[in-house]
């Protein structure tokens, strides 16, 4: 069965998305079937893409919207809110 | 092309510091052609373009074993590794590709390459300088897919033994391919001072000299160097005696390094317990982390001008206040200390338009460019007050002339306090002073000049009351006390730290600023010299700020140097008219 997921968070990393954490977010993120993306100002950006996370330019303080579409995306969606509510720790 | 036998200069600028000796390796990148072909079997060429893929992530997982058996490996090296090998595996990237080959029946190379392009254009328009670097990360892979489709091999072949590599950029992957012991030197034409691979160059502390712009005949291959990345120089074919020289200074280096290690957490008090700071000169974040590891006082000069380079458009106040922050933040609870803009004709900048000029040091610069478009002048200096909520901070002004741009520039910084007050970015402490709201401690924003022009120089006394410090940038003010243009080699002997003018000019600066409450520092090379330093401590400089790479050494310097027998030794040198007789006088206190 098909599930949505919708939240917002808001970016608390010192340099933005840079790499790493970027780098992080689409390993996680392609763990799921499901379409994951993240919105900012109206453009959205697919979350298994390391190169269109970069490019969105989130920096400290943005808020970006997390979407989840697909079989498991409340599990997705939630699984990427936790790393923007920890900070990206692992 | 034989190697040139004659031995020649050339200047480049300082990328890390270190000295290194061999023979030059000029890396070549082969010229690939994109061909222009479409293609008819759609499903064949996908499938040759995901096998050049795999092949380029094979390769890449092979480097990264041997980095990870191999004793020189580094996590910023792994990290870079990792970051491709995602980058390769991209969904949307590979999307793209194949929606070319599909839609447009472009043939693969086309396809890689048209969408390596697109995705650098993306990058390079954001507002944030790391990201912006990360083009080069993009175009490194689109070209070792390219490469790969192609057929052809990409790299140069590599000697077998030591070199100095020459290259007119150098893409990270094409660094990690080369066996890094054997780097003993690099030399970069236009590389960001933010790519990787000068990241990875100053990682693995190989001396390196960048903005290197001689023209493609300067260096061929095989011809023997002397690297001098402390001065930024080049020489080209030495003769028997410069390539002794430089084998003592390597071989004495290295055992200096060594010694000086322990001096990275000793503070700067001399001999008889006098209390400097040796800071350091720094052009980048990254610089300011590397300062950091190696023990630095604070910063004494950050040249804030690099945020100008590389880039589309002047940096917005919300750009400009992210990065100073970040640098007082590291450097706390040391002084940072941020030079305004340092620009004028002889940087082209696309997105300031000058008037190009017959002399541009001696055109309009520094302070007198600033004043020329305040609007620029205010929003940096907005950025900067907004940047001393985490910590103590110095502004200083490039290229000032008379006592009247000192007036209009304090003028300028109290209007945007004024401002940034009824923002309420600002509030007024108990002792009637603007404090940032968000700051948890108050550190007043101290307020100086660089002192390199002659005139200004010569009223400091009267305007001590509008200055907290003043710092003595020795390139520039040695530059138009000698009139000498050190770039250019038939003149550079006449930029010369001991000529016994300099020295007196700077007893002269002293003289003036004594009893007064400006503090003074030095910010140019010549405080990385160590037979100097004595005589800067006797002359009265609280701080000295040298390139990270000598902070140890005029560190050490300070700690064995007692003031009031250097007093003794300035007041000799003070008499000395020639410079054989002051260069002799200073080294025979280097010899004890």
């Amino acid at each position: 069965m098909s599930q949505q997921f919708e939240c917002e968070v808001v970016v608390n990393l010192e340099t933005g998305l840079h790499a790493r954490p970027a780098g992080l977010l689409v390993k996680t993120a392609s763990q799921f079937k499901s379409t994951i993306e993240l919105h900012k100002n109206g453009s959205k950006k697919n979350a298994k893409s390391v190169m269109s996370l970069l490019s969105l330019g989130a920096q400290k303080g943005d808020t970006l919207k997390i979407t989840a579409f697909g079989e498991d995306a409340t599990q997705a969606g939630s699984e990427i809110q936790k790393l923007f509510l920890n900070h990206f720790k692992t | 092309m034989a190697p040139s036998s004659e031995q020649k200069l050339h200047f480049g600028k300082t990328g890390f510091p270190g000295l290194a000796l061999g023979k030059a390796f000029v890396f070549a990148r082969q010229k690939i052609e994109i061909p222009e072909t479409k293609i008819q079997d759609v499903a064949q060429e996908i499938v040759r373009f995901k096998a050049s893929i795999q092949k380029v992530i094979s390769h890449l997982h092979e480097i990264k074993s041997r980095q990870t058996s191999s004793k020189n490996s580094s996590s910023e090296a792994q990290e870079i590794l990792e970051a491709h090998l995602l980058m390769l595996e991209d969904p949307e990237w590979i999307l793209q590709i194949e929606e070319k080959i599909q839609n447009q029946k472009f043939n693969a190379m086309k396809s890689v390459f048209e969408t390596g392009l697109e995705f650098k254009t993306m990058m390079e328009n954001l507002d944030d300088e790391y990201l912006r670097a990360r083009a080069q990360d993009i175009m490194d892979l689109t070209y070792q897919v390219v490469g790969e489709l192609s057929g052809q091999a990409k790299l140069s072949i590599e000697p077998q033994e030591d070199y100095i590599l020459v290259a007119q950029d150098l893409l990270p992957s094409e660094f990690l391919k080369l066996s890094r012991s054997r780097i003993k030197g690099m030399i970069l034409e236009n590389v960001s001072t933010t790519s990787h691979t000068v990241i990875l160059a100053k990682t693995f502390e190989i001396p390196l000299i960048v903005a290197f712009s001689q023209g493609p005949n300067a260096i061929h291959n095989g011809d023997f160097l002397g690297v001098d990345a402390l001065k930024g120089q080049v020489v080209v074919s030495p003769d028997e005696k410069t390539k002794d020289e430089f084998h003592l200074k390597i071989q004495k280096q290295k055992k200096e390094q060594e010694e000086l290690q322990k001096f990275s957490k000793i503070p700067s008090i001399s001999k008889d317990g006098i209390s400097f700071e040796v800071a350091s000169n720094l052009s980048s974040v990254m610089d300011a982390e590397l300062a950091k590891g190696k023990g630095t006082e604070g910063c004494g000069l950050f040249r804030t001008e690099f945020l100008l380079m590389d880039r589309h458009s002047w940096p917005t106040e919300e750009e400009q206040t992210k990065i100073y922050s970040e640098v007082v933040k590291l450097m706390a609870p040391h002084k940072t200390i941020i030079r305004l803009f340092d620009v004028g004709g002889d940087k082209s900048l696309p997105y300031l338009e000058l008037t190009p000029e017959e002399n541009p040091f001696l055109g309009l610069r520094g302070l007198r460019l600033l004043l020329k478009f305040p609007h620029l002048l205010k929003q940096q200096i907005r950025a900067l007050i907004k940047a001393s909520a985490y910590g103590p901070l110095g502004v200083m002004a490039p290229m000032v002339t008379t006592p009247g741009e000192i007036k209009e520039f304090r003028k300028v910084f109290d209007e945007c306090q004024a401002e940034l007050h009824s923002e309420g970015f600002l509030e007024k402490t108990d002792e009637g002073r603007l404090a940032p709201r968000s700051a948890s401690k108050m550190w007043p924003i101290e307020i100086g000049i660089m002192v390199e022009v002659p005139s200004i120089a010569l009223v400091l006394r009267e305007m001590s009351s509008q200055l907290d410090f003043i710092s003595v940038g020795t390139n520039d003010l040695i530059q138009y006390l000698c009139a000498t243009d050190r770039m250019n080699s038939e003149v550079a002997h006449l930029h010369d730290a001991f000529n016994p003018g300099v020295l007196r000019f700077l007893k002269l600066i002293s003289d003036q600023l004594k009893g007064t409450r400006t503090w003074m520092g030095m910010c140019g090379e010549l405080a990385g010299l160590s037979g100097y330093v004595p005589l800067l401590m006797a002359l009265g400089f609280k701080e000295l700020s040298v390139s990270p790479g000598a902070l140890l050494k005029t560190r050490a310097k300070v700690i064995s140097t007692s003031v009031a027998e250097s007093k003794i030794l300035l007041e000799q040198a003070l008499e000395k008219s020639d410079r054989d007789s002051l260069k002799a006088l200073v080294e025979q206190e280097l010899t004890h």
